[in-house]
């Protein structure tokens, strides 16, 4: 029995229909009817029910030989077809595994509609025959298959072709002659579509005649139609893999074909040709014909898929060196509009970029650059500037010699108004004045000239921090100074504000907008070459409303008045650092040293005022109270401690921190190289050594085939788990469905696939009573659906047998299994009896798999999901670490916050988790917890949040939360 | 390169309409369409395809569905792509608007037509029009078929009917002989007003009457041969018992009647009118094979002709034909090998080699034949002028003809534009008349007859489309009238060239291809 059901459910799936629920579905009473006495309309509608049904999962054995007496002689054309779907999906074999004894008749009228006139009727029933997998009923059919070879429309003989095809391949005694018959039709056949699938069939039955007739027509493939150059492109492919002497005999005809007219074909020769030769020509043929492909369709799906190509051939390394040269050209794709393709393109350039292109790259990227001011404002522009930035910011590491001539048009960006260029700006222009102190001058300079202009405040803190920390001589420091005086407006603010408020000081207030003209200028080159002068303020008028008052304000005023305080204690630590720096340097003149004190702190203090008094639109917060503060007392003080710690430590953080970072690229580069070699040095002591002279490039032989491979990796073949042999493994997951003392007893495996759970029900009359009719009814809770209704069956006396069940999951949510088993006791009258079963609980763990995501990314998704399920701790595991670490193991999750971070014992701490579901839903946590560090016997106590985009989710790894910390505590 | 599946979904996952062309369980495909939707939502919107580990979907959002491949990952995804626009251009040609319930309603359409356009998860070579074509089953192959069951049962009742008069006329035989009266005379004038044809030529096989010859329409005629050699009635008894014979019988038939003939050509050939026939029946068949582009310039002109002669006397059986060659143009001539080579250079006569043997007798005798093929515009006999212009509400198509060759006399013309959406045009103009064909996309315009009198006419209608989707446009006429001057001026004795022999001359100017592209 349990065969039988194991056939039943692999059995191929060609179709799946939808079935509306709201219809009512006909009674079998009514479908029968419809298929004897109906008219060919509604017999056809009957027809297509059956099969809708059907597929859902109905069976309806008894109506088989209805559709045989009275559907199947009918000549209907519609009829016709639904027939072969019919038979497609019907079961053909009985339940012990033999054929059925009414597919004897459904055979003759296979056989009649291969001689039918009609050629369509002819054509598909042999494209159905290709999915029979009967050889008894397929042996009668054989003589009129062949037959159809002849026929004189090329539908049908095309078909026949792909019968004959997979007869032989299933069945190949059904036909052993078949290919060399191909083989014959392939020489006098004239369709294009026929030709290929004879081809086809000929590549995969016997390559030898298959290259027989490719020599025999080398010379004209370029005149073949795209689908017969693109079974010749496999041919060729899978020949050269099996046997890479014929590889000479071929390579010239791939060439040829890097030139048809399909771009189909064009990509595939290119990708073959990489795979059978290693020639810097070749590589640089295919990787030159993918470039074109890539500048040339203007689809997005193309670009990126055949960009992955090329980032595929970069990582060989003698093709690297062949592609390094093709740089400038991989260039040419920038001009497409998709950031995604733009994003691609500029990491695989960055790659490839060497010595000798670096400064053409650099014209084409600032060239770029500049394009994105005049392009309208779109959003991906924003980010294509970024991208740009960030490149060149990534080139420079690699060869400082650009770094000057980049950063000039670099610099520009920080005042731009997109917040994540300049961010990125501003990242590139303190790694390299950090690293390469001789730009240092000439980055201060621009930077000094550019402060005034920049118009975020997240810009202007990190610009401060930059030049408060490298503005080292007399010269920078006062006309930082000045800068940050001009910026601020009038001091004290208060006051100032106050007459404002009142309108007195409109004469003082044009002045500081004039003293703000004379820095805030920039000069542009307008279209006909003259020098335009044009001022940020120009706009800003005395008359202007009040509106945007805080606008016209000098910028630092502009954003204290909104009450961001957080930029004055950025600078009153930058001025500090300033005022102990020039101290330093005048140290002979005391005056100038107390003056340039006096000033900084003259500021300090009026900020402070101004936050104190209310005036702005939120008034200082405590934390910049203080630092403001302390900035005070360092400049009172003067503690030499205190001192050198601003003079040195914090370009020290600076210095550390990039090297941190550059190890950490280092490490993970290093970790893919070794990763690479130990791939490569996997040889044992005994295998053959290759000699490279004798064969090239044995390494490529080893490879399986691509296409086999994926396909098998596609229908699910390839990732089968090979842990069912540890059986205790297996025993654990068997749950007990009923009572021993049931009359009935059963019990279950669940066997948890990637997208299906397989029910594995052992069933075991327990009675002296043939059991007849026996079904095992279940149904499903959750996101959880019944493939197939498992049939019922007869059960002797103390007989057991094993039913199989199948069950289709569809997202990550707990889902519960339940059900009965009916059945009649034989030669009783009484009604049907019923067993119920135990409910099967579907772990979700089994559908989680850790995750890897940004920081950034992580932020993203917990704002965007919906649902949040908190978790309280309560548990009786008593280390911070010990606990996460439990969280971790028991919910599959992976831990984002680096273990650097977690390190330590502060009696707190916060990690961020994420998963992903195979079902490609993503869960985050976000774990929260401390414990008080003067009694060490207290509990872990805190809690954790659950983010996910469906409540399902949300609440099952809660549950999932919940039910693991109370395991531990008993 | 290999399509695991091709599906519609709803954008929540739901899968309509899924059909696979690799053997594959239904877990497998249900659990990676049901991860689809979830994919795309991490996705951005730029860009169409998803991969997985395993496989990858390539889709096209259409409302609120989503026509969806699922293709290996080695698959080639230009190919893919153009598989993807074929299968969701399929989509609104079997449904009125895209949405679930449409879908579900024509779930079957939509799975037939899928299996034209992929093969064993190969992508076939098809069109549109042409996944129309197969969908709709409508085969000419059947048709005749059907036709010729139909004349097979209608001669199975007509035998049994002249079964029938045979005994009645038996009785009256009998009556006569008894009467001395005669009787044939009235037996043959009944046969004679019967009016389906092959009821004679069944008369034929069975009682030698005279009233053959005088009757051959052209659909006859042509099956006399078959007829005549295969089928004595006993045979035809043993066909009516046995149905499997059946088939192959009258496919045999159908080959040898209509190599590649077409429907509207066999009605025109039905409908020209019988010709007179004497004993020695000349007959001239062009045939002409023309491709033009749309912007002018002939890709090939191509007119076949043949001269053949029928000889019913044998009175009259060796002859000479003198020809009347006023063709200036650069035909190729070839005659028959058994013809006198010289005789017909030099003195344009055709007569046997062999003087002494002579024509056979009873069949068509091909003679003579002529190609003539050129470039020149201007040989073109009907030219068509199609103008296709996009506008705002469509495309405005106005199409002309003219006719060059005022010879001519062009008799039955159709000319089939094909359309590029089922929506049915609307025609502002028309010279003669037209028909919308909804199933074959396309528009026939028809004109009786085209000869001096109206050797131009124009045609003008809107529908939706671009302009290059109104090609090729396909041209059917037959011309009483050759095209090739050649014309018989004399038939004579082959001993006595004085003494001419009376000839009817038939000749027919027909199309085997004639394709605007």
């Amino acid at each position: 029995m349990s065969a039988t059901s194991q056939i039943m459910i692999e059995q191929p799936c060609y179709t799946l229909i939808n079935l509306p629920q709201d219809v009512e579905q006909p009674t079998e009473m009514k479908l029968r009817e419809d298929l004897e006495k109906g008219d060919n309309k509604i017999k056809a509608e009957a027809l297509k029910k059956v099969i809708q049904l059907m597929l859902n999962g109905e069976k309806f054995p008894s109506l088989l030989m209805t559709i045989i007496r009275f559907v199947m002689p009918v000549a209907d054309h519609t009829l016709k077809k639904l027939l072969l779907i019919f038979w497609e999906i019907v079961p053909k074999n009985t339940p012990d595994g033999k054929l059925m004894q009414e597919m004897i008749l459904v055979c003759d009228a296979y056989r009649r509609d291969l001689q039918h006139p009609n050629e369509f009727i002819r054509g598909s029933t042999l494209r159905f025959l290709c999915k029979l997998k009967e050889p008894e009923l397929l042996e009668p059919l054989m003589p009129s298959i062949r037959a159809c070879l002849d026929y004189k429309h090329n539908y049908v003989r095309r078909n026949a072709v792909m019968a004959i095809f997979t007869i032989y391949k299933n069945f190949n005694f059904l036909m052993p002659d078949a290919p060399e018959i191909i083989a014959n039709f392939l020489e006098r056949e004239q369709d294009m579509s026929c030709k290929r699938n004879a081809f086809m069939m000929l590549i995969h039955a016997d390559q030898e005649r298959a290259l027989n007739y490719l020599s025999s027509c080398i010379d004209q493939v370029n005149s073949f139609g795209d689908i017969l150059q693109l079974v010749i492109v496999e041919l060729i492919y899978k020949v050269c893999h099996a046997n890479p002497s014929e590889r000479a005999r071929f390579i010239r005809c791939v060439y040829a074909l890097l030139n048809s007219s399909s771009p189909a074909v064009r990509y595939e020769a290119a990708g073959t040709l990489i795979t059978l030769s290693s020639a810097p020509s070749a590589v640089k043929a295919a990787a030159s014909c993918y470039i074109d492909l890539i500048v040339k369709e203007s689809d997005n799906n193309v670009k990126l898929i055949v960009l992955d190509k090329i980032i595929q051939l970069k990582e060989v390394p003698s093709h690297e060196k062949v592609l390094q040269e093709l740089v400038m050209d991989i260039l040419r794709v920038l001009s497409s509009p998709d950031i995604e393709v733009r994003k691609k393109t500029l990491n695989l350039c960055l790659d490839l970029v060497s010595s000798r292109t670096i400064s053409e790259m650099v014209l084409v990227l600032k060239k770029e650059l500049s394009k994105t001011n005049n392009a309208n404002e779109l959003e991906d522009m924003d980010k294509y500037r970024q991208l740009l930035v960030r490149t060149l910011h990534q080139m420079t590491i690699k060869f400082p010699d650009t770094a000057s001539s980049i950063i000039g048009s670099v610099i520009e960006y920080l005042s731009d108004s997109n917040e994540l260029a300049a961010a990125d700006v501003l990242v590139f222009v303190r790694e390299i004045i950090h690293k390469l102190p001789t730009l240092k001058e000439l980055i201060l300079q621009k930077m000094l000239e550019i402060f005034s202009l920049i118009k975020s405040v997240k810009i202007v803190r990190g610009s401060l921090w930059i030049l408060g920390e490298y503005c080292d001589s007399i010269e920078d420091i006062q006309s930082l100074l000045t800068q940050v005086r001009q910026s601020l407006g009038d001091i004290p603010i208060v006051d100032d504000e106050v007459k404002r408020a009142a309108g007195l000081d409109n004469k003082q207030d044009e002045q500081i907008l004039k003293s703000n003209i004379s820095t805030g200028t920039q000069q542009l080159v307008t279209a006909d070459g003259t020098y335009a002068t044009q001022s940020a303020f120009v706009s800003s008028s005395a008359s202007a409303n009040d509106k945007d008052d805080a606008d016209k304000r000098p910028p630092l005023r502009a954003f204290l008045i909104k009450g961001d305080f957080f930029i004055a204690s950025a600078l009153a630590r930058t001025l500090t650092k300033l005022a102990v720096k020039y101290s330093k340097l005048v140290h002979g003149n005391q005056t100038k040293q107390n003056r340039f004190n006096a000033e900084t702190m003259l500021i300090m203090a009026s900020i402070l005022h101004y936050g104190k008094s209310g005036m702005a639109k939120k008034p200082i917060n405590e934390d910049d109270t203080d630092s403001i503060n302390i900035c005070l007392r360092v400049l009172s003080e003067n503690s030499p401690f205190v001192l050198n710690l601003i003079n040195s430590q914090s370009a020290a953080a600076l210095s550390n921190m990039l090297d941190a970072k550059l190890s950490d690229e280092c490490q993970s580069g290093w970790l893919k190289q070794t990763k690479k070699k130990i791939k490569s040095q996997q040889i044992q002591a005994d295998d053959p050594l290759r000699f490279g002279q004798l064969i090239s490039n044995s390494d490529l032989i080893e490879k399986e085939d691509v296409f086999d491979m994926t396909l098998k990796q596609a229908i699910g073949l390839f990732n089968k788990k090979d842990d069912d042999f540890i059986l205790s493994s297996k025993l654990n997951k068997v749950t007990q469905l009923t009572g021993f003392s049931d009359p009935v007893y059963s019990e279950a495996y669940v066997h948890v696939n990637q997208y299906d759970i397989v029910l594995d029900v052992l069933i075991v009359n327990q009675t002296t009573d043939t059991l007849q009719n026996l079904t095992l009814e279940l149904a499903t809770l959750g996101d959880l659906k019944l493939v197939e209704k498992p049939q019922s069956l007869t059960l002797a006396p103390r007989d057991f047998t094993n039913i199989k069940a199948n069950i289709k999951v569809a997202s990550t949510e707990n889902g519960i299994i339940f059900g009965n088993i009916v059945y009649d006791i034989s030669g009783a009258t009484s009604d049907r009896n019923c067993v119920v079963l135990n409910d099967i609980h579907i772990d979700i763990m089994d559908y989680i798999v850790p995750a890897q995501c940004t920081d950034q990314e992580f932020l993203q998704m917990w704002v965007l999901f919906e649902w949040e399920n908190k978790v309280v701790v309560n548990t009786n595991i008593k280390d911070l670490n010990e606990y996460l670490e439990h969280i971790i193991k028991s919910t599959n999750m992976k831990c984002l916050t680096p273990e650097k971070a977690l390190s330590g014992d502060c009696g707190f701490m916060a990690a961020n988790l994420y998963a992903k579901s195979i079902f490609g839903e993503d869960v985050l946590a976000n774990v929260s917890i401390e414990k008080s560090l003067h009694n060490p016997d207290s509990n872990v106590h805190g809690h954790i949040r659950i983010r996910a985009k469906s409540q399902g989710m949300a609440l099952s790894m809660g549950d999932k939360i919940n039910l693991t910390q109370k395991q531990i505590k008993n | 390169m290999v399509l695991l599946a091709a599906a519609i979904c709803t954008k929540n996952g739901k899968a309509l309409v899924s059909r696979q062309f690799v053997e594959m369980t239904r877990a497998r495909i249900e659990g990676l369409l049901a991860s689809f939707p979830k994919l795309i939502g991490s996705g951005s919107r730029q860009h169409t395809f998803i991969e997985t580990e395993s496989v990858r979907y390539v889709y096209q959002p259409m409302d609120k569905l989503y026509m969806v491949l699922i293709t290996t990952k080695a698959s080639n995804i230009l190919e893919d792509l153009e598989t993807l626009r074929l299968f969701s251009r399929v989509i609104p040609e079997y449904c009125k608007t895209v949405e679930e319930k449409e879908i579900n309603e024509h779930c079957f359409e939509l799975l037939f037509a899928f299996d034209e356009i992929v093969a064993l998860g190969y992508r076939e070579n098809v069109n549109l029009a042409q996944i129309r074509t197969f969908t709709d089953m409508d085969s000419h192959e059947e048709k005749v078929y059907k036709a010729m069951r139909e004349v097979w049962t209608q001669e199975k009742e007509a035998k049994q009917k002249m079964l029938e008069r045979a005994e009645e006329i038996r009785k009256s035989k009998i009556q006569a002989e008894k009467g001395f009266s005669k009787g044939s005379s009235q037996y043959s004038g009944g046969f004679g007003s019967s009016s389906s044809m092959s009821s004679n030529t069944y008369s034929t096989s069975t009682h030698d009457t005279p009233s053959y010859d005088s009757h051959s329409s052209h659909y006859s005629s042509n099956f006399s041969s078959s007829t005549l050699n295969s089928s004595k009635p006993n045979k035809a008894m043993k066909l009516g018992s046995n149905k499997d014979v059946l088939p192959a019988f009258i496919e045999q038939q159908i080959n040898q009647t209509l190599p590649s003939a077409q429907p509207s050509s066999s009605s025109a050939f039905s409908s020209t009118p019988a010709i007179n026939t004497e004993k020695v029946h000349l007959k001239a068949d062009e045939k002409i094979n023309l491709t033009c582009g749309k912007d002018g310039g002939v890709q090939n002109l191509e007119v076949l002709g043949v001269l053949s002669v029928r000889i019913t006397s044998e009175d009259e059986a060796r002859i000479k034909i003198g020809l009347l060659n006023n063709d200036t143009r650069n035909l190729q001539i070839q005659t028959n090998p058994n013809i006198d080579k010289n005789l017909f250079k030099n003195n344009s006569v055709i007569a046997l080699k062999d003087q002494s043997k002579s024509f056979p007798i009873g069949t068509d005798v091909g003679i003579l034949k002529w190609r003539f093929q050129t470039n020149e515009e201007s040989e073109i006999p009907l030219t068509i002028n199609c103008w296709p212009s996009e506008t705002r509400n469509g495309c405005e198509v106005s199409i002309e003809y003219e006719l060059q060759k005022l010879s001519l006399e062009l008799n039955n013309v159709s000319i089939v534009i094909p359309l590029p959406s089922n929506q049915a045009p609307i025609v502002k103009n028309c010279d003669g008349d037209f028909q919308h064909e909804k199933y074959k996309n396309c528009i026939i315009w028809r004109i009786p007859m085209i000869d001096q009198s109206n050797s131009t006419g124009s045609f003008e209608f809107t529908v939706n489309g671009h302009a290059n989707e109104f090609f090729p446009i396909n041209v059917n006429f037959v011309s009483p009238k050759p095209y090739c001057d050649i014309q018989p001026e004399a038939v004579s004795h082959a001993d006595n060239s004085s003494q001419s022999i009376k000839f009817s001359v038939e000749s027919t100017f027909s199309v085997d291809r004639y394709e605007i592209v």
